[in-house]
């Protein structure tokens, strides 16, 4: 072909493959990490833009149903009204787990314990157990801080470490990680449970759950009991530019920024 | 041209107008506020059904018991702590340390306080299984309800009766829906269009329960034979454990005191024992079919101890908890906005020097100036650390308390001040001309000639405290219980929640016109009879106090 034919077919190439991804859904993966795999895919794929709404969970999976977004992100899995509702309008909700994340438990970083079981995790959530010598901590009384009945971390906490029973009346409901790790951080007997990355915050610490700290391999050896997937929802599987995005996601660099961003990359 | 009698007309009819439209507007939103709150009521009651229906109130029975026997080991639990605290103590060579003991005796007693609860969870076993079983339960109580309204529905559409040909009256006598019929109901509307209705349908496609894929099972009878085949296995087991370990505990204690409260906590053991019919007989007494009363759905609203949401058993909406907190946020404000307040106004209306007024009175009023939401960020960035000087918890009713009065001291000390300002002059001449001096003139006479004015402005101020948000919201430790009274003036360091700040804090969560949707309704309409309360108490003894001069 003829050298000028050649460029201009390039550049006319170029111009017509602008591709959009629309991902909209959980705050806990939208807020950075999301943004952060998006900005890497941009720089090897310049002419992909991406739209990302994080407005919580529970939107983004709304938006896959009503098809007005290519992937929704998600930190907690499908209730049952949303697989009815995605089988009523025909569409089939793909799952595909882009990275781990880990609620840690923390103490204040006086506090002599180190490590707790499930059952005394449990105990001390529900108020059964009201003071640390009780667990073999030092004299005083347990202050619990737990997040508010609107939060996911909240939801998934009471259904993996209490059972589903309830917190116990006396725990203090605050707003967000950043409170409870202060609060923590405040009070020598305080204990909370924060994602895993607010522990670098000052002056608290984490606690081994049954032997485990929350980390990278205690997450994807299953060993860490506290772990949850971050998900993104497709309708039906991923295609086109979307599964290269999340193919991307899933690749050694895009869990690399995942891991710097604080959560706990897939194996 | 218009003439000027029609242009006063006009003016009258504008200004009458408006005043007109504000009432209206307000009629709007007391009608709009009751009539959402009013069918929580019904609601409630749906919902207390549904508990006994479905054996969620047998949990709750067995996780009463559960909780006694948790209420025991906290007498237990108290003296390991004291024991603790003295082992650590003498650790440190503190004087006043008696016995030393090694580590490892100590830990005979930790030992024992795990024992304890290990042999309390044979009943918290039982009460999660239990628990598993009324949720389900309840998810076919609920599906079955669906089920039959749609079956109506479809009937008075006269939609095709093929794939749908269940009847009513079948549907009443089910003890379960497969997974596979729940799947082709939601097609078959779907098929016939109504998007809505297969919507309402849940076949929750890919759970299990148990071994078998069936989807909704009505499990009550499972619950009442659990009583005999497995309840009354446990307890006996429980007791007969107890006694064993209650029987071979031996261990020196460090402290005379934990003796006596041992003894204490054994009695109080052996007359939780006594009760121990009491729960048999409610547990072998509930039956399902028994319907409440109307007025229960009323009482545990108003009277209700606890409010408990998004529980995987049973929500509970009492207000009590929170109504209670922000009664006494409410009281600590006013302990210490009414002397501010009014001494401020007395002060600046009566003794003070018209350059010290033209200073202070400014500064007072600013303080209203500033938003409550930077009052709110004060709290819990300074005041909640120097509250931990004193107490445990750092942001606590007090901590909000304080916080409040600092917002109320302007609202009372302007209208004060200004009720003040108009006892006429006469009344301060003729008593300075007697004799006394400005001070007693100021006590004397003034004052109690205000008095009226004044207690007015305290109310104001109460309602602008009682409504108050954003405050108590950061500041007041948000836990949800009945703050506790006995404490004496421990009651100050409890974190408490308050009407307001629940309802800031869920309404951006909840289903609309769902049951927790109504029940913030209603405690927005209890917040509006307090509020119109204090009002009208307020214009009440202004009016009927105030003397013609």
């Amino acid at each position: 072909m003829k050298p000028s034919l050649l460029i201009l077919f390039i550049i006319s190439s170029s111009l017509f493959s602008q591709s959009k991804i629309v991902i909209k859904g959980s705050d806990t993966l939208g807020a950075k990490m999301i943004p952060k795999l998006a900005e890497a895919y941009q720089n090897k794929f310049p002419s992909t833009k991406f739209e990302i709404a994080a407005e919580g969970s529970s939107t983004g999976i709304a938006a896959i149903i009503d098809n007005t977004a290519d992937v929704g992100m998600s930190s907690r899995e499908l209730k049952g009204k949303e697989k009815a509702s995605a089988g009523a309008n025909g569409v089939f909700l793909f799952k595909t787990v882009v990275a781990s994340d880990a609620v840690a438990i923390i103490i204040n970083e006086d506090n002599p314990l180190n490590s707790l079981t499930s059952k005394e995790v449990e105990r001390i959530f529900t108020g059964d157990v009201s003071n640390w010598s009780s667990v073999g901590g030092p004299s005083g009384k347990i202050s619990v801080y737990t997040r508010n009945t609107s939060s996911g971390t909240y939801a998934f906490f009471q259904k993996v470490a209490l059972s589903s029973r309830d917190y116990g009346s006396s725990s203090q409901k605050l707003a967000g990680n950043e409170q409870i790790a202060t609060e923590v951080a405040k009070n020598k007997y305080g204990i909370g449970y924060v994602g895993l990355a607010y522990l670098k915050a000052k002056g608290i610490k984490a606690v081994k759950l049954n032997g485990f700290f929350p980390s990278n391999d205690s997450v994807n050896s299953n060993d860490y009991k506290l772990s949850r997937g971050l998900n993104c929802f497709t309708n039906g599987k991923p295609s086109g530019i979307t599964k290269k995005f999340l193919e991307f996601s899933l690749s050694l660099e895009g869990q690399e920024i995942v891991e710097s961003t604080g959560f706990v990359k897939i194996r | 041209m218009i003439k000027p009698d029609q242009k006063d007309r006009l003016i009258k009819a504008f200004f009458g107008g408006n005043a007109m439209m504000a009432i209206v507007i307000l009629g709007l939103i007391t009608l709009f506020l009751f009539k959402e709150g009013v069918e929580f009521f019904g609601q409630n009651k749906n919902e207390l059904d549904i508990f006994r229906q479905s054996g969620m109130e047998y949990a709750s029975v067995v996780s009463d018991q559960h909780n006694k026997q948790t209420f025991i080991f906290r007498y237990f639990e108290e003296i390991l702590a004291k024991e603790t605290e003295a082992y650590e103590q003498s650790l440190e060579g503190k004087a006043g340390s008696i016995v030393k003991i090694s580590k490892d005796e100590l830990n005979t007693f930790l030992e024992f306080i795990k024992s304890f609860q290990d042999i309390k969870d044979y009943l918290l076993l039982y009460e999660k299984k239990v628990v598993k079983l009324a949720a389900e339960t309840k998810q076919f109580l609920k599906t079955k309800e669906i089920v039959s309204e749609v079956r109506s529905y479809a009937t008075q559409k006269n939609l095709p009766r093929e794939d749908f040909s269940i009847t009513v009256e079948e549907i009443e006598y089910r003890s379960s829906f497969t997974h596979k019929e729940l799947d082709r109901w939601q097609n078959y509307f779907l098929r016939n269009e109504e998007e809505e209705i297969a919507l309402k349908i849940d076949p929750r496609p890919g759970e299990t329960f148990g071994e078998e894929k069936i989807n909704v099972i009505n499990y009550v009878s499972e619950i009442k034979n659990s009583y005999n085949s497995e309840y009354l296995d446990i307890v006996t087991r429980q007791n007969e454990d107890y006694s064993r370990l209650l029987e071979s505990f031996s261990y020196e204690f460090i402290l005379q005191e934990s003796e006596i409260s041992f003894e204490k906590a054994k009695l109080a053991f052996r007359e939780y024992v006594e009760t121990l019919d009491k729960y048999e007989s409610r547990l072998k007494e509930w039956d399902p079919q028994q319907d409440f009363p109307f007025s229960r759905a009323v009482t545990s609203f108003v009277l209700g101890k606890d409010w408990v949401t998004n529980s995987a058993r049973q929500d509970w909406f009492g207000v009590l908890p929170l109504f209670t907190g922000s009664l006494l946020v409410t009281v600590i404000a006013l302990l210490l906005a009414i002397p501010l307040g009014v001494g401020a106004a007395l002060y600046v209306n009566q003794i003070a020097s018209s350059r010290e007024q033209s200073f202070i009175k400014p500064w007072i009023e600013f303080i209203s100036a500033i938003p409550s939401v930077v009052i709110g960020f004060f709290g819990i960035a300074v005041l909640g650390g120097w509250m931990a000087a004193f107490s445990d918890e750092r942001l606590n009713s007090l901590t909000a308390g304080c916080l409040l009065a600092l917002m109320a001291v302007p609202t009372i000390f302007t209208l004060a001040e200004d009720s003040l300002n108009n006892v006429p002059r006469a009344f301060k001449e003729a008593s300075l001309s007697l004799g006394a001096t400005r001070w007693q003139t100021a006590v004397g006479v003034v004052f109690p000639c205000a008095l009226s004015g004044i207690v007015s402005a305290i109310l104001l101020g109460m309602g602008r405290v009682i409504g108050e948000t954003m405050v108590v919201l950061l500041c007041a430790g948000n836990r949800i219980a009945i703050p506790d009274f006995t404490s004496g003036f421990g009651v100050f360091s409890q974190p408490v929640h308050t009407m307001t700040g629940i309802i800031a804090q869920e309404m951006g969560e909840v289903e609309f016109e769902s049951i927790h949707y109504r029940a913030l309704f209603m405690v927005g309409v209890v917040l509006f009879l307090v509020s119109m309360l204090i009002n009208y108490s307020s214009q009440l003894i202004a009016k009927r106090y105030k003397s013609a001069y």
